[in-house]
């Protein structure tokens, strides 16, 4: 399984909503960092090496979108994945055409998240 | 907001002054060409008289045939002998002093003294009658040389011939009874047009005015709608997160029941996710009473209103739209705060447009918006004071016209602030701004506070807010 040893950077301004999904996706067994913000986010980003990221299009401050173009400058090769709402599904759109690898509207299916981050993670592989 | 403040009576009378004002010069007009035209064709017309009284007294032997001869050929005359500037004689119709005077005074135009040695009828006269009245006379002096010849007394003898024109023209009296009619009728028609212009520009005012009601009732509620919808968007993320954390710590108990942990083990984690649970169900709590507070219906009915509720709740339905700004809300609300006199539906409309304007206002820049309420004297004072750009003094005083917006084409109606002003007034209150550019921009909504019960208008103490503003004139800018 690919996803074995994949690590995963979660970013989401919600700390109780980080929290369990790190739960969930450490029970299978992928490697979990969490950002409560961009500018977290990118600071993780230069010291861990990260497989994807999955990305809250609306925080306060640095919105998803300027972490996307941020981390798309800094890695272009790396999978970022947008979590949005339905009122923000244009900007989820326009996310894609920044090299997003692919969008999750929230409440998100788990099982869903997991297959898109296998997904993201064979492109790496193939890249 | 208002288009018209006057009740619909004063536009009728104003709409009959139109007519009747236009009219008037016309009128006049009409009137000084007939008179002239009358004039000049009763003086043309009268000019063979002098011509007549001439022919007919001429061959006269004496001056009491010359006398005999005019009232044969003028019936109803009046025929004055007229020597040394005296009446000496009159007949027919006793004559008037002014008549005596005017006679005299037509002699004496005769020019020179008039002397035996001129023959008979050499001067004439004519004074026409102007204007040609029926009733006024027409005048004629012929000069005599009748006397008793070397006399020198005879000198200055005329016959002087007056004549009221109705008996010179007898269809005159007809010519001028039918011009009187006809006038009478023409001012009768423009009384009536005016009545009936009148009458129609009110009928068409007042269906206007129906329609902008109509119009601008749906204009309130529009922006009510549309003052909730912004905030729908902001709500409808801020339920949808806590809503993503409950179903993640479902999906977190489920799979919890198949790891197959030890009791102890698996009691805490699931207490743990119960928990987090809880919390995320009464955010979701929060922001659905909130938003059901604020779109309940029937609170247009004026009384008490806890002005630092309703600061609450639009704080707590902006807050979201504050952190995502990185915008600093402050709530300094007075503890003590009397009841204001209000229709709470209204207060919270009137808040909620002027937080989303400040908050407009300090897009893409960091910010503190301050909501403050206190007591001045009857008057609850809240106010909304945001850090952003400030206006120009331009700006403000036309900040509350209808249409007047400066939000990129698409973004603003230009009705919010006008219609927020609208609802003040309504409930008896006022809006006014106090900008400084690069400072920031503070509202300040005053309301009455609420009457105690000894002073109460009515028992009850509830009525109806008026559907519409009270037709009330606003001057351009007024600072409210």
């Amino acid at each position: 399984m690919t996803t074995d040893s994949m690590t995963v950077l979660l970013v989401d301004d919600e700390p109780d909503f980080l929290s369990v999904v790190a739960r969930r996706l450490e029970r299978r067994n992928m490697h979990v960092l969490s950002a409560g913000s961009g500018e977290e986010a990118l600071a993780t980003l230069e010291t861990h090496p990260v497989d994807a990221v999955v990305l809250d299009v609306k925080m306060p401050g640095m919105d998803g979108i300027e972490t996307l173009k941020r981390i798309k400058v800094a890695y272009p090769e790396m999978e970022v994945i947008m979590l949005t709402g339905h009122a923000d599904l244009e900007v989820a759109i326009s996310g894609m055409a920044l090299g997003a690898f692919d969008y999750l509207l929230k409440p998100a299916d788990i099982d869903e998240l997991m297959f898109k981050l296998r997904d993201a993670s064979r492109t790496r592989m193939r890249a | 907001m208002t288009l018209t403040h006057a009740s619909h009576d004063s536009f009728r009378w104003l709409a009959a002054r139109v007519v009747l004002l236009s009219a008037t010069p016309v009128a006049l007009l009409a009137l000084t060409v007939c008179s002239l035209l009358f004039t000049a064709y009763g003086h043309d017309a009268q000019t063979p008289f002098g011509a007549l009284v001439r022919a007919v007294t001429a061959p006269a032997q004496s001056v009491a045939d010359a006398m005999e001869r005019a009232a044969t050929a003028f019936p109803g005359a009046t025929i004055l002998h007229v020597a040394d500037e005296r009446v000496v004689q009159a007949t027919g119709h006793a004559a008037p002093a002014p008549m005596d005077a005017e006679a005299r005074e037509l002699v004496a135009s005769l020019g020179g003294p008039l002397t035996t040695s001129m023959h008979a009828g050499e001067r004439f006269a004519l004074r026409a009658a102007i204007p040609p009245l029926p009733g006024s006379p027409a005048m004629a002096a012929v000069s005599i040389a009748h006397g008793t010849g070397q006399d020198d007394s005879a000198a200055g003898q005329a016959i002087v011939v007056s004549m009221p024109l109705r008996l010179l023209f007898p269809q005159m009296e007809y010519a001028w009874g039918m011009t009187i009619i006809v006038s009478g009728v023409l001012v009768m028609l423009l009384l009536y047009n005016s009545l009936v212009f009148s009458g129609y520009v009110q009928q068409k005012l007042s269906s206007e005015e129906l329609r902008r009601r109509a119009l601008e009732r749906r204009m309130v509620e529009a922006n009510r709608l549309s003052s909730l919808g912004t905030l729908a968007a902001g709500i409808a993320h801020e339920i949808n997160n806590p809503l993503s954390i409950m179903t993640q710590e479902a999906g977190w108990l489920e799979d919890l029941t198949e790891d197959g942990l030890p009791a102890a083990e698996l009691a805490g984690k699931v207490r743990t996710a119960a928990r987090i649970i809880h919390t995320q169900g009464a955010r979701c709590r929060d922001i659905t009473h909130s938003l059901l507070r604020l779109s309940r219906q029937g609170a247009v009915e004026a009384g008490a209103v806890d002005v630092n509720a309703v600061i609450e709740e639009v704080g707590t339905l902006s807050q979201h739209r504050c952190t995502t700004q990185r915008v600093a809300l402050r709530m300094e609300t007075d503890a003590d705060l009397p009841p204001a006199y209000a229709a709470q539906a209204h207060v919270q409309q009137i808040l909620l447009n002027l937080v989303g304007n400040a908050l407009d206002a300090m897009q893409g820049r960091e910010g503190t918006l301050t909501l403050r309420s206190r007591q001045e004297g009857e008057a609850i004072l809240v106010t909304v004071a945001d850090t952003g750009p400030g206006m120009s003094a331009t700006v403000q005083s036309r900040i509350f016209e209808p249409f007047f917006t400066t939000k990129p084409a698409g973004r603003g109606t230009g009705l919010g602030l006008a219609i927020c002003y609208g609802l003040a007034r309504r409930n008896n209150g006022a809006l006014g701004v106090h900008s400084t550019e690069g400072e920031g921009t503070t509202f300040t909504l005053s309301l009455p506070v609420m009457p105690s019960d000894d002073d109460m208008p009515q028992p009850g103490g509830e009525h109806r807010i008026p559907a519409m503003p009270e037709p009330q004139p606003r001057s351009e800018g007024e600072p409210a």
